[in-house]
C-alpha cells in the first residue's frame, strides 16, 4: 500500500512537474550575473534566456561601395546641449567627442579627409531625438556618439536601426538599453546593472547593512536605476523598505526625508542628479541623521561638493571609471582635454572620448560603409579589451560594457577612488538548471 | 494509521495542488484553438524588383497591394507599381520625408496613408498632404506604423500613438500620460472588433477598447528582459516590434519570438520550437488564418500549427521553402527565390504575395 | 419790466449760456473724438455716424434693422413652372410660381441654408444647412422636411448620382465631401475635398463629380497661388485625382457642358504677391473663368471674364446654357451676367498652341473674342438656373430680394420676381450692398468681398501698406462679429472701422474716390452688426467642453509651468487673450516680427472662433494653430509653452477651437445641438 502510495506521489510529481529542454545549454550568463542573484535562479529555470549570443545584423549594405569625391567625413553627435537640467554632462559628452575628432584630424582624418561632428542636440520633448537620427541619416553620417537621458537614447536606438545606423553609447546607463536585441549599437560605459551590484555587494556585504531607505528621482534614470538595485538587493534577501521620489529641480525634501527619518533605516541611498543629491545631503543631516549615505554615480562632480561641503564626507558612490589611476593615456587626454577646454574633463567626457576613438579606429579599418563599421564594432574581438581612457572596455554579449566598476568615497573634500569588491560569484556557473 | 494516512493524503493533496499550479505555468503541447490546418499556404514563381528594374532603391520598408497596384515604401521614396510600371513619388511630389516605412490604405475612401521617417503623409486623389509634430497634434514624426480603422488613421511613432479622426481633423494622442505604458515608444498598431493594439517597445501590447475608451496592457509576466520564463504566460517579450489582428487572433512580434493570443490566452514560439524563421521578427502581418512574419533570417507564415519558411540560399538567387508539421519538415526549392532573408513588410491578396526585403522587392504567386 | 417777466427772460438765457458754455467746448471735444475716429478733419460731426448704427443688438437694433430673405441659390422644376429659391437671412425655402411670378409657400429649414436641388422626379428637394450641419429633404407635395441628415462642417455644393442613389454634400467649412446613401438616409462616408469647397459638378455621363475649392493652397508669401479642383469617381466613390489651378482661388462653382465636353469653373486671379497700391495699374485681382478639358489632352486654360478699364468681379455662379453654346457667369460686384460663347472658347482651344493658351488669363484685351454681352442684375447676382425649355435664365439677386428674369433669346431682362422682403433699404443693408460691390474700387477691380468672402477672409497673404515689394506683408482677418474688438489691423492703428475703411483706405488700396460719409456710415455699420460668426458647430456644437478641452482651459488659464515655477504675467494666455472675446484689445510682442516689417507691436486678436481663420499670426506664417508654438513660440515670447508636453498642447489647441462666437448663448447652442440630433 505504502509502496503504491510513493510510486503514485512519484508519479504526481512527474507528471505535474513541468520542465523544458533549453535550447541554450552551456551559454554564459547575461550581465555577469551571479547565480544567487538571477532572477527566478532558486526555483524555475526559464524557457528562454536572452543576451546569451550576440545575434548577427543579416541585412543588405555590405555591398554599398564608398561614395567618392568626399570632402568631410560626417559623424553624429547627439546629446543634451540646451533646454536639459543635463546640458553639463552634454557639454562635457561633446567636447570628449570633439577632442577625439581633433586628433583624428590632426593625424590627417580619414586618408586624408577631414572628420566633421554633425552635432543635434537631444531635447527629451516629443521624441525628437527620433527625428534628430532621421537628420543624421540625411546628413549622412557613417556613425554617431551619444547619449546621456535614457529616454532619448532609447528613442534613438530604434530610430538608428530603421536608419542602420551604427550608433555608439557613451553616456546612459540604462540597464535596459541594451537589453534590445538591436545590433547597430554598442554602449562603451558600465551600465547601473553592474553599478549596483557593486553597489549592493559594498552595502550589504561589506558594510553588512540590511534596512536601507532610497530617495530617487522620479525620471526614468531613477526608476530604473533604483529598479535595478532593488531587484539585487531583494534576491541578496535585504528587500529596500523604503523609497521616496523626488522632481529634477526640487530644492526642499524636507517631506521625502521625514518619511526616511521616521522608518529609521540603517543607511540611506540617493539616486539622483548632482545637485539635487546635494541639496538632499545636506538636509538628512540638518534633520539630524547620521546614517551612511550611498549615491548614485553622478553625485561625481564638483558641483555636488561644492553644494554638500562637508556634508558629503563620507558618502560612497560607485564610478564606470577611475580618473585618478595611473593610466598614461588618461592622464594625457585629461592634460589635452584641460588645455582646450579649461577643466577637468569628467566621466562623459571621458567615455565620449573613448567612444569617438572606436569609430574613428572602426571606420580606419574597415572604409565608409554603415554595416561594415558596424560589424567590426560589434565583432567582440576587433576592440574587445580595447584600452581606452576609461580602461579596459569589455562588451557582453549584448554589446554592454561589463568591464571594472569603481567605487568613489568623498574624503577630505575629493572623491577616491578604489576598485569595487567582487562578488564571491562572478558570472554564472554552467551547472545552473537551464545551462 | 489515521494520522498516517491523513498525512498521505496531505502530501498528496500538495503536491496535487503544486501540480495544478505548475500546469498553469506549464507549456501546453497544443493551444485549444488552433485550427488543424495543411493549408499554409506556398508561394512559388518569384519575381524580384531591385534598382536595377526601376524601384528607387533597394532597401524596401514596406509593400501593400491596392487594387491594381502595389505601393512599396523604400529608403528613397515611394514607388508605385502600376501596369508593369514603376513610378516614384519623393519629397518633391509632396511626401514628408522619403523613407516611406509604413503603408496602409483605407478600405473607406481609398486614400493612401504613408508613415514616413519625417512625419505622416496623405495621399488621396494625387495629392499629397502632410502631417507632422509641428503642424499638428501627431506626436512624433517618425512614423513607424500607420492604419486605417474607419474614419480613423492610427499611427505609432517614436513619441507614442496617436489617433487621427479624418471628420474632425482631431489628434488623440497616447502616451504614458494616458495609457499604460512606461514610455511613449511605440512600434506597431492594428485594429479590429472594436479594439485597438499598440505595440508599445518595452511595455508589451496595449490594448485600447474603443467602446469603453479604457486601456489594459499585456506584459511579459517575469518581468525581467533578460529570460523567458514560461513562452505561454503572456507576450514572450515587453520589447514588441508589431501586432496584427485578424479572425479573432492577436499575433504580437518581438525580436525575442512570436506570440499569439486568442482572447483568453497567449501562446509563445520560438525559432528553436517551430517552424519559425528567426526570433528576430522585423514586421507581422495577418491576413485571414495566417500570420506572415518578416524576420531577420526569412519569411514565415503560419496559421499557429503549421509553418512555411522562405529563405534564400546564401551564395546564389535560388532558395527553398521549409514546410514544417509538427516534427515533419519537408522542403521545396525555388528559382529563383525571394529577393533577401532580411525581411521588412509583407502584404498579399488573392493568390499574390509581396515581400518587402533589405535588398529588392518580391513578387510570388501561391502554389498549392 | 416784471419780475414775472424777467424771470421768463432769465430761464431761456441761462439756458442758452449753459448751452454755449457746453456747446463750444463740447463741439471742440466732439471734433477732436471724431477726427481720432475717422483720420479726416471734415466728418460732419454726426454722432448717429458710430453710435446708433453700430448698435448690434437690443431693441434698437431690432427698430433699425429688418428681416430681408437674401436669396443665394435656386432650382428649378422641369416644367419650367417653379423656383425654389434658397433664403439665406430667413432660414426658408420659397416656393415661386415662376410664370406668375410671385411666392406661393414659405417652407422653413435649417439654419443659413446654402444650395437647393431637386430629384430627377421632382418630388423632394434637398436643401444644404450650412450653419446646422446637415441638409434636409423637403417633400415637395407637402411642402415638408421629412429627413434631417447630419453632414460635415458647412455643408454647400449639392448633387445627385445619376442613379439618385448617393447625394453628394460639398462641407465648405470642413473641406470634405459627404457621401449619403439616401436608401439608408445616413452618411457612408466623408472624402477629403481641397480647401474649403463649394462648387459641385457631375459629369453628363454620371462618372465623374468635380468640386471646386475656394481657399488656395496654404504657402509662404512669395509662392504663387494654387487651388484645388478635387475629382471623385462615382463608381466607387473615392477621390480619383486632384487638379491644381494655379494662380487662382475663390472657384465659388462649377458646370459640364451638356456634351460633355468641357468643365467650367469661375474663378479669380489674385495678385497678392504685389504690394496693392498696385491696383491703379490694373493689377491686383483678375475675374475669370477656368475650363478643363475632358477630352483630349484635358488642358486646364483660364480665361478673363475683365477687360482693358473694366472688370468683372466676384464671379460666384457659371452655368451652360441648354445648347452647350453658352455659358453665363454672374459677377455679384459689378451686378452683371457675362454671356460666353462656348464656341469660341472650343475654337480657340482648337486652334490655339499651349502655351498661347495659358497666355490668355494674363491679357484683358482677349475676352472681347468669346464674351458675347454683359446683362445688368440686381443687387449682387448669386446663383442662377435656366428653364429646362432655354428660354428664361433666372438669378438670385441676393441683395434685392429678388430673382431677376432674362430672356435667353434676346438676352434682355424682364420683369424680376420680387420675393416679398421688406422695402425699406436699412443703412445696414445699404452697407452689405456697399461691401459686396466693386464700385468703390479703381475699375472696379474688387470689392470687399473678393477677399473677404462670406464676409471672413480668403486665406490669403498681400503686401498690404508698403509700396515696397514684400514689405509689411499681412493676412487678411476676418471681419466676423469684430464689433467691441477695437482698435483694428494688424498693428492696432485703426481706432475705428470708420478710420480704416475711410480717406487712408482710398489712398492705399482702392485707388478711387473714398466713400461719402453716408456710404462709410453704411458700410461700417454692416461691418460692425451685419457680419455673424457661424456656430462653432465642428468642435463645440453642445456649449459643454470635452474632458480634452477642459483640460486645454486649464492650461489656458495657468498661472505655474510644469515645474511648479510661477509664470510671469505676461506669459499667460489668459493675461493677453481674456473671454469673451479672448483680447484685451491692446498691444503686445510675441516674438514673430520679421525684418520685413516696420518695428510696432501686435495688435492681440481675438479668438472667437479662431479655428476657422488659418492661416494664423500676423503674416499668416503658422499654417496651423500648432505651428504658433512649435514653430514660432521662441523661447516663450508668445506665451510660456515650452515646458509643455505634446498631449498638453494638443489640449491646449483643443480648447482655442473650442472657442465660438462671444455672442453665442447657451440657449441658442442648445436649438443648434437640438438641430442637429434632429
Amino acid at each position: 500500500m505504502n509502496k503504491l502510495r510513493l510510486v503514485f506521489i512519484l508519479f504526481m510529481v512527474l507528471a505535474f512537474t513541468g520542465f523544458y529542454t533549453s535550447a541554450q545549454d552551456n551559454k554564459m550568463m547575461y550581465g555577469n550575473t551571479p547565480d544567487s542573484i538571477f532572477p527566478y535562479n532558486s526555483f524555475q529555470k526559464a524557457y528562454k534566456y536572452h543576451f546569451v549570443e550576440p545575434i548577427e545584423f543579416l541585412g543588405a549594405g555590405r555591398e554599398k561601395k564608398a561614395p567618392t569625391g568626399l570632402t568631410e567625413v560626417r559623424l553624429g553627435f547627439l546629446g543634451p546641449l540646451d533646454n536639459s537640467p543635463i546640458v553639463p554632462l552634454g557639454l562635457q559628452m561633446l567636447n570628449g567627442a570633439k577632442l577625439a575628432l581633433e586628433q583624428a584630424n590632426e593625424r590627417g582624418g580619414y586618408k586624408g579627409i577631414p572628420y566633421k561632428l554633425m552635432i543635434h542636440n537631444d531635447v527629451g520633448l516629443w521624441g525628437a531625438a527620433a527625428n534628430e537620427v532621421i537628420d543624421m541619416d540625411d546628413e549622412g553620417v557613417w556613425a554617431w556618439l551619444g547619449s546621456i537621458d535614457d529616454i532619448v537614447s532609447h528613442v534613438a536606438l530604434r530610430a538608428t536601426l530603421k536608419c542602420e545606423i551604427m550608433m555608439v553609447c557613451t553616456g546612459d546607463p540604462d540597464p535596459t538599453f541594451t537589453e534590445t536585441n538591436i545590433p547597430w549599437a554598442i554602449r562603451v560605459i558600465s551600465d547601473d546593472r553592474q553599478s549596483c551590484y557593486a553597489l549592493a555587494n559594498y552595502v550589504y556585504n561589506e558594510k553588512g547593512h540590511d534596512r536601507m531607505a532610497i530617495i530617487r528621482t522620479g525620471d526614468r534614470y531613477g526608476r530604473v536605476g533604483v529598479m535595478e538595485f532593488m531587484g539585487v538587493a531583494n534576491r541578496m534577501g535585504h528587500p529596500v523598505r523604503m523609497e521616496e521620489r523626488f522632481a529634477t529641480g526640487e530644492t526642499d525634501f524636507t517631506m521625502q526625508l521625514k518619511n526616511i527619518k521616521n522608518d529609521k533605516p540603517e543607511a540611506i541611498i540617493v539616486w539622483g542628479n548632482a545637485k539635487e543629491s546635494a541639496l538632499i545631503v545636506n538636509q538628512i543631516r540638518e534633520m539630524g541623521m547620521q546614517q551612511p549615505v550611498y549615491a548614485s554615480d553622478r553625485i561625481i562632480s564638483q558641483e555636488f561638493l561644492d553644494i554638500a561641503g562637508k556634508n558629503a564626507e563620507g558618502i560612497v558612490t560607485t564610478s564606470q571609471y577611475d580618473p585618478t589611476a595611473d593610466n598614461p593615456a588618461l592622464k594625457k587626454f585629461q592634460a589635452d582635454y584641460r588645455k582646450k577646454f579649461g577643466e577637468e574633463p569628467n566621466v562623459f567626457a571621458a567615455h565620449a572620448f573613448d567612444g569617438m576613438n572606436l569609430i574613428i579606429k572602426a571606420i580606419e579599418k574597415v572604409g565608409l560603409n554603415r554595416v561594415l563599421i558596424r560589424d567590426v564594432l560589434t565583432d567582440r574581438s576587433t576592440f574587445q579589451n580595447y584600452q581606452g581612457v576609461t580602461g579596459n572596455i569589455v562588451l557582453d554579449a549584448s554589446w554592454n560594457d561589463v568591464g571594472k566598476i569603481f567605487m568613489g568615497k568623498v574624503e577630505n573634500g575629493k572623491f577616491v577612488f578604489f576598485p569595487a569588491a567582487q562578488m564571491k560569484e562572478r558570472g554564472h556557473s554552467q551547472s545552473m538548471a537551464g545551462y | 494509521m489515521k494520522s498516517k494516512f491523513n498525512l498521505t493524503f496531505f502530501a498528496f493533496l500538495t503536491l496535487l495542488t503544486f501540480g495544478i499550479v505548475s500546469m498553469g505555468f506549464t507549456r501546453s503541447e497544443k493551444s485549444p484553438d488552433v485550427k488543424e490546418s495543411n493549408s499554409v499556404p506556398i508561394y512559388g514563381n518569384w519575381k524580384n524588383f531591385t534598382k536595377d528594374n526601376g524601384l528607387p532603391g533597394n532597401k524596401t520598408y514596406a509593400v501593400r497591394v491596392d487594387g491594381d497596384r502595389v505601393l512599396v515604401g523604400t529608403h528613397e521614396g515611394l514607388a508605385v507599381y502600376e501596369d508593369e510600371k514603376w513610378t516614384t513619388y519623393t519629397t518633391e511630389n509632396g511626401l514628408s520625408h522619403n523613407g516611406v516605412i509604413a503603408i496602409d490604405v483605407s478600405e473607406l475612401t481609398g486614400d493612401v496613408w504613408l508613415g514616413t521617417m519625417g512625419g505622416l503623409t496623405r495621399w488621396s486623389g494625387g495629392k499629397f498632404e502632410q502631417y507632422t509634430q509641428m503642424n499638428s497634434g501627431m506626436a512624433n514624426d517618425l512614423v513607424y506604423a500607420v492604419i486605417c480603422d474607419g474614419k480613423d488613421v492610427w499611427v505609432a511613432t517614436g513619441g507614442g500613438a496617436g489617433k487621427l479622426d479624418t471628420y474632425t481633423k482631431e489628434w488623440e494622442i497616447f502616451t504614458e500620460q494616458n495609457a499604460p505604458m512606461h514610455e511613449p515608444w511605440t512600434y506597431s498598431v492594428c485594429a479590429g472588433d472594436n479594439k485597438v493594439w499598440i505595440a508599445a517597445w518595452g511595455g508589451g501590447v496595449i490594448e485600447y477598447n474603443k467602446k469603453t475608451n479604457h486601456f489594459r496592457d499585456y506584459v511579459d509576466p517575469d518581468g525581467n528582459m533578460e529570460i523567458d520564463l514560461f513562452p505561454d504566460d503572456g507576450v514572450v517579450h515587453d520589447i514588441t516590434t508589431g501586432v496584427s489582428y485578424s479572425n479573432g487572433i492577436l499575433w504580437a512580434a518581438t525580436y525575442f519570438g512570436l506570440s499569439r493570443y486568442d482572447g483568453r490566452g497567449w501562446k509563445g514560439y520560438f525559432d528553436h520550437d517551430s517552424g519559425l524563421a528567426s526570433n528576430f521578427i522585423n514586421y507581422v502581418r495577418s491576413v485571414g488564418d495566417y500570420a506572415y512574419l518578416c524576420t531577420d533570417k526569412g519569411l514565415s507564415i503560419t496559421d499557429g500549427e503549421s509553418w512555411v519558411t522562405y529563405k534564400k540560399n546564401e551564395n546564389d538567387k535560388n532558395g527553398k521553402a521549409i514546410i514544417t508539421n509538427g516534427e515533419s519538415k519537408t522542403e521545396k526549392s525555388f528559382s529563383p527565390s525571394i529577393s533577401h532573408n532580411f525581411i521588412l513588410g509583407v502584404d498579399v491578396q488573392d493568390d499574390v504575395i509581396w515581400v518587402a526585403t533589405s535588398y529588392g522587392l518580391s513578387r510570388g504567386e501561391r502554389i498549392n | 419790466m416784471s419780475i414775472k417777466r424777467k424771470k421768463l427772460l432769465f430761464v431761456p438765457g441761462f439756458v442758452l449760456v449753459i448751452g454755449l458754455l457746453i456747446y463750444f467746448p463740447g463741439r471742440k471735444h466732439a471734433r477732436e473724438h471724431v477726427n481720432l475716429m475717422t483720420a479726416v478733419e471734415d466728418h460732419p460731426l454726426k454722432c448717429a455716424s458710430c453710435h446708433l448704427h453700430m448698435i448690434d443688438k437690443g431693441p434698437i437694433a431690432s427698430w433699425l434693422n429688418a428681416d430681408y430673405y437674401s436669396p443665394l441659390n435656386m432650382a428649378i422644376s422641369r416644367d419650367g413652372n417653379t423656383l425654389y429659391v434658397v433664403a439665406q437671412d430667413a432660414n426658408e425655402l420659397m416656393v415661386v410660381d415662376a410664370l406668375k411670378k410671385k411666392v406661393i409657400q414659405h417652407i422653413p429649414v435649417g439654419k443659413y441654408p446654402h444650395s437647393v436641388i431637386l430629384s430627377e422626379d421632382g418630388a423632394s428637394a434637398f436643401v444644404s444647412n450650412q450653419w446646422a450641419d446637415n441638409v434636409m429633404i423637403v417633400d415637395l407635395a407637402s411642402a415638408s422636411v421629412t429627413d434631417t441628415i447630419p453632414t460635415g462642417n458647412g455643408p454647400s455644393g449639392l448633387s445627385l448620382s445619376i442613379d439618385q442613389k448617393y447625394l453628394y454634400v460639398v462641407n465648405t467649412f470642413s473641406s470634405d465631401l459627404t457621401v449619403i446613401n439616401l436608401e439608408r438616409k445616413t452618411e457612408v462616408k466623408r472624402l477629403s475635398a481641397g480647401n474649403n469647397p463649394t462648387g459641385i459638378a457631375l459629369s453628363p455621363n454620371g462618372e465623374k463629380l468635380y468640386v471646386s475649392s475656394r481657399r488656395a493652397h496654404m504657402v509662404p508669401y512669395g509662392e504663387p497661388t494654387i487651388t484645388d479642383v478635387t475629382e471623385f469617381n462615382t463608381s466607387k466613390n473615392r477621390v480619383s485625382a486632384t487638379m491644381e489651378i494655379d494662380e487662382a482661388y475663390l472657384m465659388e462653382n462649377m458646370a459640364f457642358t451638356p456634351e460633355g465636353d468641357l468643365a467650367l469653373i469661375s474663378l479669380i486671379r489674385p495678385k497678392n504677391l504685389v504690394p496693392m497700391v498696385q491696383v491703379e495699374r490694373g493689377w491686383m485681382m483678375n475675374h475669370g473663368f477656368g475650363v478643363i478639358e475632358q477630352t483630349g489632352q484635358q488642358r486646364i486654360i483660364q480665361f478673363l471674364l475683365d477687360e482693358p478699364n473694366s472688370y468683372y468681379s466676384d464671379p460666384f455662379d457659371i452655368l451652360v446654357s441648354n445648347d452647350g453654346k453658352r455659358a453665363f457667369v454672374s459677377s455679384s460686384g459689378v451686378n452683371r451676367i457675362s454671356v460666353v460663347n462656348l464656341d469660341s472658347i472650343r475654337s480657340l482651344l482648337q486652334n490655339y498652341p499651349e502655351e498661347e493658351l495659358d497666355y490668355l488669363a494674363f491679357d484683358l484685351s482677349f475676352s472681347r473674342h468669346y464674351i458675347e454681352k454683359r446683362i445688368p442684375t440686381g443687387a449682387s447676382p448669386k446663383g442662377m438656373v435656366i428653364s429646362a425649355d432655354g428660354s428664361r435664365l433666372y438669378v438670385a439677386n441676393q441683395l434685392d430680394d429678388q430673382v431677376g428674369v432674362i430672356d435667353l433669346n434676346t438676352f434682355e431682362n424682364l420683369d424680376p420676381i420680387d420675393l416679398g422682403g421688406p422695402k425699406k433699404l436699412t443703412v445696414a443693408r445699404k452697407g452689405r450692398q456697399l461691401f459686396v460691390n466693386a464700385g468703390g474700387t479703381f475699375q472696379n477691380q474688387y470689392s470687399c468681398y473678393t477677399c473677404h468672402p462670406d464676409y471672413h477672409e480668403d486665406g490669403l497673404v498681400y503686401n498690404m501698406a508698403g509700396k515696397d515689394m514684400g514689405r509689411n506683408v499681412t493676412n487678411v482677418q476676418s471681419l466676423r462679429e469684430i464689433n467691441h474688438t477695437a482698435p483694428f489691423k494688424w498693428n492696432g492703428k485703426n481706432e475705428s472701422v470708420y478710420k480704416q475703411d475711410g480717406m487712408r483706405f482710398s489712398t492705399v488700396l482702392t485707388r478711387t474716390e473714398a466713400f461719402s460719409f453716408p456710404d462709410l456710415d453704411a458700410l461700417a455699420s454692416f461691418i460692425l452688426t451685419g457680419i455673424k460668426n457661424p456656430p462653432n458647430l465642428m468642435y463645440n456644437p453642445s456649449g459643454e467642453l470635452t474632458a480634452a478641452q477642459l483640460r486645454g482651459k486649464e492650461i489656458f488659464d495657468r498661472t505655474v509651468d510644469n515645474y511648479g515655477n510661477e509664470i510671469p504675467e505676461k506669459g499667460r494666455c489668459v493675461t493677453c487673450h481674456p473671454s469673451p472675446y479672448y483680447s484685451n484689445f491692446s498691444f503686445e510682442d510675441v516674438g514673430t516680427l520679421s525684418e520685413s516689417d516696420d518695428t510696432i507691436k501686435f495688435d492681440t486678436p481675438h479668438l472667437n472662433n479662431i479655428f476657422a481663420s488659418a492661416p494664423y499670426l500676423h503674416d499668416g506664417r503658422a499654417v496651423t494653430l500648432e505651428e504658433i508654438w512649435t514653430k514660432y513660440g521662441g523661447r516663450d515670447q508668445h506665451g510660456v509653452v515650452n515646458d509643455m508636453t505634446k498631449m498638453q498642447l494638443n489640449d491646449l489647441i483643443a480648447y482655442l477651437n473650442s472657442l465660438g462666437s462671444a455672442e453665442l448663448e447657451a440657449k441658442e447652442q442648445e436649438v443648434l445641438k437640438a438641430e442637429i440630433k434632429n
